[in-house]
């Protein structure tokens, strides 16, 4: 197939879409108004996990999977390692009331078929050796690593140029100009492209790239302020979570990262000393030795969250071949490799392996309507 | 005099006359006992015993020894007591402190005792200063003398900042004229300022990490988080040293001009046997004398600046004769002690046998502070870096916020104190102590004195502006990031890969992510991106600024905030 496919958004999303067209034999362009993973991809978290409740959407868990295994296997493909670390996660409760539904969502991850282990406090700390005597409870799943987020982007666009495809820095999309069913162009700050496919993925920012076609859609910006320390020797493989979606990794280099809550503060890019404080708090008395490290930065990303927590993925409805793939919150890194084979799929195919339609982009307002 | 004990060579590296220090310590580097003295740095002591290799770096596991001397780099880390990655160079010994050298990142002993959370503490007051130099002490008393109650902050532990240095309290002075002009200089104007100290207090070992809400400011302090709302902010934190790399520049030996004069003047300590000063301004020249003065083997100092651009500037040096007669007389000196003064041009190579190599391209300004309360900047091609705008009052364009000094934009410690009396002034009248009638008649002999000085100054400035020349010796093969121990192939090859933009160089390279956040690295990589890749200045957007200013301690976080 020669078609031209323009992918707006040089982030995670964007990079694994050209990396999956690119490998079906299409002609991919992707276009970044700033740099590579300049937006959530570049402040993620990259923890990749394989873990579900009652609750999970059953589709959700599928390409989670997919994409847990296929990131795995990928790394052979690029340039560079991934640093992926695979330690396994523990999930801690630090109080008798997080211990309890500690024990609820072991029982349920169980029963899901996931090879979890619920652990009482000593036999986590000898499990765990980082962590101190306020943990209570805690949920061993192996099924889980993490990666460096940025190695990640670098190595799907590397893979993809090598593979024919072309990006450009630095350009920012006005607009998509669509006619009947096709895409007419691609309106820029530096000029006009045409393309036969367009996929959209903008992250955050993707309800400002859409109002020239008349769709909304609610993804909004969550905010999540990280603390970097400085760098040790390696101490730990795992990744520790805590409630409120604070958790603790230490990266390849050395690094500990602590993060993060979900705030929706606009694109307010700041600190608050209310979030760093409250997360220094819990996790050193959670992981005693990090009030002995120094706080080396700060900063925050903002991720891609939609009305209904699931990402956005399939083809707009009055325009075929413009494909949004965006509103993954905070899985957008481990969610990657499926959502850029799903959309390769759905343009070389015309229909993909795994069922996307609980993703798609007018459930909003098939929602709204009933 | 000098009781030859152990190796002759190492004992000399103290400075004896005209001070006492202070009583005898003992100890321990990696089992061996050594005698310190109270009121020295781990980093002098280990000069002093001739240890100059400190750690070898995590990356490369490369030699690093002293290279900044005030705190910076992180270059001189050593594990204290069980506590790795702390700075040698600021920290002062203690009696029974046990010390290891690093290899690789520093290791931390698990059965140490937690330190404690810290307490958070609201302060408010009418105006505070950031930095104790020449123009944050000048601006402190130019406020206090008219009733003003002012805080000034500093990031040592005693105020002078780096011109006007004072000893520790434990060394004894016998005699100050030994200890240069700027000595007894900083000890009048830190003595005018003891007189107004039921006025003036002053913080040492505070530091601004960080700025909440647009102006509240965060400060570490002892075992404190304390959040400081004040009406007026003067800002006066300074420049450090321009970052050269050069092949073999993260050696143990090499080490800022500047560095070295801190040596010198805040521990007595010799920086080296045989020095090689190279680089550009005048701050080469004032520390050749100093070494001078106290026995080191000046080999040479090779100056890049060219005598003939001296002369089409003799107008505006003649402003200020004095200042221009002393200049001459270091060269003058220089001379008659037969050390060769060389003028470096690119191309022509000379090599000298040398202990100790002292680099110093000229000063940048810090700006982080200004850059976090939201001040306009502009790049400066004759200072080679951002400064904040500012007006005739050293208002910036956010209001109460004010600059002076050399974070205003590299000046000189006579600008610095002009400049201070002026922002001090305007941020009493801000803060409502003074009329500001008051401010402009009381100001108006400083401003005077101001424009004269500066055009003196732009001069020197001009004379010594670095040129595109002195980074043509970074091969690909030179470390630029010396955190992180990336060299500038890497950085090269990613900024072809990529975009020119400074965040995108730091994701991809690591550049910038060590201890010093890019303060050593990134007016390299903006170097290079203007001369090699041709990006206007204009164009050049500084990383994002972040908290926090300096690693600080995780435990300090560790407080219930209230919002």
């Amino acid at each position: 197939m020669n078609e031209q496919v323009i992918i707006i958004g040089g982030g995670v999303i964007g990079t694994a879409c050209a990396y999956f067209l690119s490998r079906r034999g299409l002609e991919v362009h992707v276009l970044e108004r700033n740099h590579l993973g300049a937006g959530a991809s570049g402040a993620a978290a990259a923890i990749i996990e394989d873990i579900s409740s009652s609750d999970t959407p059953e589709w959700l868990r599928i390409l989670g999977l997919e994409s847990y295994r296929l990131i795995l296997e990928l790394e052979d493909d690029f340039e560079q390692p991934l640093e992926i670390i695979r330690g396994g996660s523990l999930h801690v409760a630090l109080n008798e009331q997080e211990a309890s539904e500690i024990y609820l969502f072991s029982k349920e991850a169980q029963g899901m078929g996931h090879n979890c282990e619920l652990l009482n406090g000593p036999e986590a700390r000898r499990l765990e050796p980082l962590l101190g005597p306020k943990v209570q409870a805690a949920l061993y799943n192996p099924a889980c690593y993490h990666v460096n987020p940025f190695r990640l982007c670098e190595g799907y666009l590397h893979a993809a140029l090598c593979r024919g495809a072309r990006i450009d820095y630095g350009i920012s999309v006005r607009s998509v100009q669509v006619r009947n069913d096709r895409i007419e162009r691609v309106v820029t700050d530096q000029g006009d492209f045409d393309a036969d496919w367009v996929v959209v993925a903008t992250g955050a920012y993707t309800p400002q790239v859409l109002p020239s076609i008349g769709i909304k859609i609610p993804i909004f910006p969550a905010r999540g302020q990280v603390i970097v320390t400085e760098a040790c020797p390696q101490m730990t493989q795992r990744v520790l979570m805590f409630f409120n979606h604070l958790y603790i990794k230490q990266t390849a280099s050395g690094n500990f990262y602590l993060g993060s809550h979900t705030e929706f503060a606009g694109f307010e890019n700041r600190i608050t000393l209310e979030k760093i404080t409250t997360y220094a708090h819990v996790l050193a008395h959670a992981v005693p030795i990090l009030a002995r490290l120094k706080g080396l930065r700060f900063f925050a990303g903002f991720r891609p969250i939609s009305v209904d927590d699931l990402p956005v993925i399939g083809p707009v409805p009055n325009c075929p071949r413009l494909i949004i793939a965006s509103g993954h919150g905070r899985t957008g890194i481990h969610y990657s490799a499926s959502t850029g084979k799903a959309v390769s799929e759905l343009i070389v195919d015309g229909k993909t392996e795994l069922p996307i339609d609980v993703f798609s982009v007018d459930r909003f307002e098939k929602q709204s309507e009933l | 005099m000098n009781k030859i004990t152990g190796d002759s060579l190492t004992q000399n590296l103290r400075i004896q006359t005209g001070i006492k220090r202070g009583q005898v310590v003992e100890i321990d580097i990696e089992g061996r006992t050594v005698r310190a003295h109270e009121g020295e740095t781990i980093g002098a002591v280990l000069a002093a015993s001739g240890i100059r290799k400190i750690r070898l770096s995590p990356h490369g596991q490369d030699p690093r020894g002293m290279y900044c001397c005030m705190g910076l780099c992180h270059d001189c880390l050593v594990t204290v007591d069980g506590q790795p990655n702390v700075r040698a160079c600021v920290t002062p010994v203690q009696a029974g402190q046990q010390i290891t050298l690093q290899k690789g990142l520093g290791r931390f002993d698990t059965d140490l005792p937690q330190p404690p959370s810290a307490r958070l503490v609201h302060h408010h007051v009418p105006l505070v200063i950031i930095g104790g130099g020449p123009a944050g002490l000048s601006a402190a008393i130019a406020a206090a003398r008219w009733g003003g109650q002012v805080l000034v902050i500093d990031e040592n532990s005693q105020p002078g900042g780096q011109i006007y240095r004072q000893l520790p309290h434990t060394f004894q002075v016998n005699n100050p004229a030994t200890l240069g002009l700027d000595y007894l200089e900083g000890q009048s104007l830190l003595s005018e300022l003891a007189k107004m100290s039921d006025r003036v207090t002053i913080w040492g070992d505070a530091q601004v990490w960080s700025v909440f809400n647009s102006r509240q400011l965060a400060v570490a302090r002892n075992d404190e988080l304390v959040l400081l709302d004040a009406k007026a902010i003067v800002v006066a934190t300074g420049a450090y040293e321009r970052p050269v790399p050069v092949p073999g520049g993260t050696l143990p030996g090499v080490m800022t001009v500047g560095g070295a004069q801190v040596l010198l003047k805040s521990q007595r300590i010799r920086p080296g046997h045989r020095v090689l000063l190279a680089g550009t301004g005048p701050l080469q020249l004032v520390v050749a004398n100093q070494m001078l003065d106290v026995g080191v083997d000046v080999v040479s100092v090779a100056e890049s600046a060219s005598t003939r651009d001296a002369w089409r500037y003799i107008f505006d040096l003649l402003h200020h004769p004095r200042l221009l007669m002393h200049g001459l007389g270091y060269l003058r000196r220089l001379k008659r002690h037969g050390i060769p003064l060389l003028r470096s041009h690119v191309g022509n190579t000379k090599a000298f046998d040398v202990d100790t190599v002292c680099i110093g391209y000229g000063l940048i300004p810090s700006i982080w502070l200004t850059n976090m309360l939201g001040c306009k900047h502009a790049y400066n091609p004759l200072v080679g870096g951002w400064v904040p705008y500012f007006d005739n009052n050293m208002q910036t364009d956010q209001e109460g916020v004010f600059v002076a000094g050399d974070g205003a934009g590299v000046a000189g410690a006579l600008v610095a104190r002009k400049q201070g009396t002026i922002a001090g002034l305007f941020a009493a009248a801000y803060a409502g102590v003074i009329a500001t009638g008051q401010a402009e008649r009381i100001g108006l002999l400083a401003r005077k004195q101001l424009m004269s000085l500066q055009k003196f100054r732009r001069a020197v400035d001009c004379i010594y502006q670095t040129y595109p020349a002195i980074y043509r010796n970074v091969t690909d093969d030179t470390v630029v990031c010396r955190c992180e121990g990336v060299k500038a192939g890497v950085i090269r090859r990613a900024i072809k890969k990529g975009t020119t933009d400074l965040n995108d160089v730091k994701k991809r390279t690591r550049t910038g992510m060590g201890y010093c956040q890019g303060a050593n690295c990134m007016p390299t990589v903006a170097a290079m991106l203007s001369h090699e890749f041709r990006v206007k200045a204009e164009e050049i957007k500084m990383t994002t600024t972040r908290p926090p200013f300096r690693p600080i301690p995780m435990n300090l976080l560790m407080v219930e905030a209230d919002s």
